[in-house]
């Protein structure tokens, strides 16, 4: 199932901020994780990914360093911030209650 | 085309939107570079030829001017505010520069009027030095036979002789500069 952009992008921030609150990724990583962990449902892109870690940089939610791993490339990694995990707590928490608001109206089994 | 310039094509198309600040390009660039590298890597990985690995690495990377202008959003605030302060260092850097140059001037014409009016050694009196070493050495060398025409008692025969050595000497010279110059050049490499 494909989905439209606009829904991706309203989460793709505390996606990426959930997965470097785990470990520091680069970006190639980010997108292999998360096609992986969605079992293909969601099907980032470069365009998709880069543009947002870089607002999440300069919002300073998220910091990065050039780092040589261990296949000795060179690569961007990325790794939360204390802000970040602060920002990160006020979108789970908001998910959650809109979610839940969401699938109340959406799911619910009065007829229309 | 082959596989660098396709991608670099591409990275050039992604980035031209950052070029206002050189910098973030460059690392912009490098960290998209990196990302296809790793998806072309992958394919390989899978038994997918070379050329069909780039072609789908560049596929799965989108329209690169839909990137750009992604790329763009994103970054334009920290651009401005990156411009900003390189303005702010350049303005200040200029003042600060001439004020440097105007301290260290003072200090340094302080420092030579020191010198000039206070000497630390004390002045020299006459015949204080011993000179004898040095008039020895210009006695020796002035009873050497000189290299060269005769200065005085030469009749004018001996002259016109030593001028002749001298010149063809100097041919001599020439000729020689001359056919190593023009001597073909062979690469050793």
């Amino acid at each position: 199932m494909k989905f439209s952009s606009d829904l991706i992008r309203g989460v793709a921030e505390p996606i990426v901020l959930r997965l470097v609150a785990e470990r520091p990724m680069y970006g190639y990583e980010i997108i292999k994780d998360v096609n992986q962990r969605t079992n293909q449902a969601f099907e980032w892109k470069e365009g998709t990914l880069y543009p947002c870690l870089h607002r999440l940089e300069a919002a300073k939610l998220v910091d990065s360093e050039w780092r040589e791993a261990t296949s000795g490339k060179q690569r961007k990694y990325y790794r939360i911030t204390r802000k970040g995990r602060a920002f990160l707590r006020d979108k789970v928490s908001e998910w959650t209650s809109f979610s839940a608001a969401v699938s109340a109206l959406l799911l619910c089994s009065h007829e229309a | 085309m082959d596989k660098a310039e396709r991608i670099a094509r591409v990275l050039d198309k992604a980035t031209s939107s950052l070029k206002a600040d050189p910098e973030l390009c460059l690392d912009v660039r490098a960290e998209l570079q990196s990302h296809i590298d790793d998806t072309i890597d992958r394919y390989l990985a899978e038994g997918t030829s070379e050329a069909d690995s780039l072609g789908r690495a560049l596929a799965v990377f989108g329209p690169a001017e839909e990137v750009g202008k992604r790329l763009l959003e994103a970054n334009r605030r920290r651009m401005k505010l990156r411009a900003l302060a390189r303005m702010a260092v350049r303005r200040a850097l200029v003042p600060a520069s001439i004020l440097v140059a105007a301290i260290l001037c003072v200090q340094l014409w302080h420092r030579g009027e020191d010198i000039l009016s206070v000497s630390k050694y004390p002045p020299a009196e006459p015949g204080a030095l011993p000179c004898e070493p040095l008039k020895a050495a210009a006695r020796g060398a002035a009873a050497l036979p000189r290299w060269g025409p005769p200065s005085s008692g030469g009749s004018q025969r001996s002259i016109s002789i030593w001028s002749s050595r001298r010149s063809s000497c100097s041919c001599r010279l020439m000729y020689s500069r001359i056919t190593s110059s023009s001597r073909p050049k062979v690469e050793t490499k």
